[in-house]
């Protein structure tokens, strides 16, 4: 009798459901064949956990590296198989063993309690995550539970099968399988052929009614077949291909840094019945967006941990979207818990301005950030942002010959000279000054008990995460408590930092600009601000902005713009929109991260990668795609109601902003953009 | 029109290999930056005839193992046997060499 071999899974399952009423028994391979693996090599896996042990050896004194311990590892599971192959036939060994003795070994018999409990669950957590159930195989064995077949799962593995029964939970399929046999409990293996009358007098079978299905020619064709078992080799060349590509790329990727990136990101692709027909809005978000949020989340890590900082907040409402891949990548990269804590904290721009004028009034730099909207231009502009009464500042306004309606701005239409240097006197008015402190006091007292209240205060270092780009909500923060004793130092970290303005850059507060930083000067990650409104859209919170805080019995709660205007309706509608593409970050940020730990790659491994991916979608984007990520509305809490001149919205235009059918038609758009965006980015310095 | 996230070759959608290809080219020959990561366009013309020939050569591997198999050992046995018959030429021709004129 020789084992049938299929080279698709389809063909295989149809030869066998054309015999199936000769069978009650059906015994499936587990790894391979039932499940796919992401990676190539299954002995990658051990990467992330030796990294886990080693970095737990350092919290207690013991200085190992990561690859000592995976050789560690690697001798000890040897010795394991050497010892049960003087009494088996087999040369197996079993995870829980060796591995107590690995840590045994590294923490001088001084194991952590219930460390060894940590690493069999990170362990799984990590071989979970780069497992995949073959679609067609979940099908089938829903089918046979309904024809009243007995199913079971063999395995070859050091895992006993208490470990695989707990990923089959896992994937969903428990209900479906009657029981889990591994290698690792008996020590008698399929691969000699011992495993199978084990299996046959366990479960009490009859050999000419049962089926084997596998991957192995040897283990789950001859000897099956030699036992007297019908076997089916299952070949598949969609898997074959698959693998030869993640090979490859790991060959090549150790050689070629591009690659590195397109490793990762190879390792993230959804698989099987992952990968189904979804918008291309989850696409964009899986592919390209996600790999960029979860570059800045292991490079905010990265810099926490450089920096001793142990309390991260992630501000609204960008801060949200980030927040979120940050809490599904932080347990998979630092599964010992050495990662700051991480809260939300309810600021904007609006709601920080009062009170940051609470100390020294309204410095210049502040008022011309307010005025830096094209649409913003005069007085009444900078009493909007900083939400202040205008009535009493109307006499000072006349005492200085200036009226709320001229224009002040450094760039704004119609300013003069005289105006400019009328609006410089006032600033320097003590008078005018004073009132500005007296109406921003009780916002700073609120903003003040709200950070107290969020534990801002309590330590030394805090990291402030968000999208980008000037950083005024951190120099407004800066401001509104630099009257304080005690107050951390702020390590500012957004996606892009434009700095353009000269905000203050001490050991008090500094802003790093993760994925762009204008003082990096780089070309492909100077293309992120072609597209600043389109990030801020997708990482929005599916809250209303806060406008201030109020105080409520003890508490101080932040208060949200209203619901109920024609703003408020083009955001949920833009928020409709988005929706799948949110949807894609989130999915992507765990097999991000999982993809990091398995490859042990750092940042700087994926920036050639991402540099590409940006230029790509940026700055050679296919028309179709900007048709649909470009955002349809954006508000912006600084901008005002004048009409922009056309003269600053030419100078300002970029490739995002040409209409539809030009992409479509004109072939040298894309290089025209590209080449002035060059010219452009040469200019500023 | 929905589609999927990994495309039928294993490629990125929305990255395919075909697009990053045109895009190296695009910097080789404009070279006004640098992306870091020293992209060669060999490693990535490989890839991708793996991603889109890639199924070929599995077909070739797995399906017809047997037949490539074969072709190997052909071409071992024949190597040797090539080999073993320069050895004699050489042979020969040292004896000749030494027979004419010690």
């Amino acid at each position: 009798m020789q084992a049938e071999t299929h080279f698709e899974l389809s063909s295989l399952i149809e030869s066998v459901n054309s015999s199936l009423d000769d069978y009650d028994t059906v015994s499936l391979d587990l790894f391979d064949t039932l499940f796919i693996r992401r990676i190539h090599e299954p002995d990658e896996i051990k990467r992330p956990v030796a990294i886990f042990i080693s970095n737990v050896a350092r919290q207690y004194g013991i200085d190992i590296s990561f690859s000592r311990t995976w050789q560690i590892r690697n001798e000890i599971e040897q010795q394991h198989r050497n010892r049960n192959g003087k009494h088996f036939p087999d040369f197996e060994a079993r995870y829980e063993d060796f591995m107590k003795e690995v840590l045994s070994d590294i923490f001088e018999k001084q194991v952590p309690t219930g460390f060894l409990e940590e690493v069999i669950a990170y362990e799984l957590r990590i071989e979970t995550s780069m497992l995949v159930v073959r679609e067609e195989f979940a099908r089938w064995l829903k089918y046979l539970k309904e024809q009243k077949k007995r199913v079971l799962i063999i395995s070859d593995i050091y895992h006993s099968s208490s470990f695989l029964e707990l990923l089959i939970r896992e994937k969903g399929l428990d209900p479906y399988i009657h029981s889990v046999i591994s290698s690792a409990d008996s020590f008698n293996a399929k691969a000699s052929g011992s495993a199978w009358p084990l299996v046959r007098d366990r479960f009490n079978l009859d050999i000419n009614r049962w089926v084997h299905i596998g991957d192995n020619p040897i283990s789950d064709s001859a000897k099956p077949e030699e036992f007297g078992i019908k076997a089916h080799l299952l070949r598949d060349l969609g898997e074959k291909h698959r693998k030869s590509i993640v090979r490859h790329l790991h060959a090549k990727s150790s050689r070629n840094e591009l690659l590195k990136g397109r490793y990762v990101q190879q390792l993230m692709l959804p698989l099987e019945a992952e990968n189904v027909d979804v918008s291309p809005l989850y696409t964009d978000g899986y592919n390209f967006m996600g790999p960029l949020l979860g570059y800045f989340c292991l490079s905010v890590l990265d810099y926490c941990r450089t920096n001793k900082i142990d309390r991260v907040y992630f501000c609204s409402r960008e801060g949200w979207t980030l927040l979120r891949c940050w809490d599904e990548m932080m347990p998979i990269l630092a599964p010992d818990g050495n990662y700051p804590e991480a809260s939300y904290l309810y600021v904007s721009r609006i709601a920080l301005a009062k009170a940051s004028c609470s100390k020294h009034g309204l410095s210049n730099l502040s008022a011309g950030v307010a005025l830096l909207p094209a649409n913003s231009r005069d007085f009444r502009d900078i009493c909007r942002v900083f939400s202040l009464d205008i009535e009493p500042i109307l006499p000072f306004l006349e005492m200085h010959d200036l009226s709320a309606h001229d224009p002040i701005g450094h760039s704004s239409p119609g300013v003069t000279i005289e105006n400019r240097h009328k609006f410089q006197e006032l600033l320097l008015d003590s008078g005018f000054q004073n009132e500005v402190k007296r109406q921003a006091r009780p916002a700073q007292l609120k903003l003040e008990s709200y950070l107290n209240q969020e534990g801002f205060f309590e330590h030394p270092d805090v990291a402030l995460i968000d999208i980008g780009w000037l950083g005024t909500i951190q120099h407004y923060l800066v401001d509104a408590i630099s009257h304080r004793l005690h107050k951390p130092r702020i390590h500012g970290m957004l996606l892009g930092a434009s700095k353009l303005m000269p905000y203050r850059d001490n050991h008090e507060s500094r802003v790093h600009g993760v994925l762009y930083d204008r003082l990096r000067f780089s070309f492909p990650e100077s293309l992120v601000t072609t597209i600043k409104d389109v990030f801020e859209e997708t990482c929005r919170a599916p809250h209303p902005s806060v406008i201030g805080y109020e105080r409520k019995y003890s508490s101080v709660e932040p208060i949200f713009r209203n619901t109920d205007d024609e703003v408020a309706f083009a955001e949920e509608e833009q928020d409709r929109h988005y929706a799948p593409l949110r949807q894609g970050i989130f999915d992507s940020a765990a097999r991000f991260a999982v993809a990091m730990a398995v490859t042990g790659y750092r940042t700087q491994h994926l920036k050639p990668w991402l540099n590409l991916l940006l230029t790509a979608r940026i700055a050679f984007p296919k028309t179709a795609e900007v048709s649909r990520i470009k955002h349809q509305v954006h508000q912006d809490d600084f901008a005002g109601n004048h009409i922009i001149p056309k003269k600053i919205l030419r100078a300002t235009r970029n490739l995002w902003d040409v209409s539809l059918r030009q992409l479509r038609f004109n072939p040298f758009l894309r290089l025209y953009y590209y080449l002035l965006h060059a010219l452009r980015l040469l200019r500023s310095g | 029109m929905n589609t999927k996230t990994t495309n039928k070759h294993y490629d990125i959608q929305g990255l395919e290999m075909v697009r990053v290809i045109r895009l190296i080219t695009l910097w080789k020959i404009l070279r006004i930056d640098d992306i870091g990561g020293k992209p060669r366009l060999r490693d990535l013309l490989q890839l991708a005839v793996h991603h889109y020939a890639g199924r070929f050569a599995a077909i070739v591997t797995v399906k017809h193992e047997k037949r490539w198999l074969r072709s190997l050992v052909l071409i071992r046995e024949y190597r040797a046997r090539a080999s073993r018959l320069a050895g004699r030429v050489k042979q020969r021709s040292l004896s000749l060499f030494r027979r004419n004129y010690k």
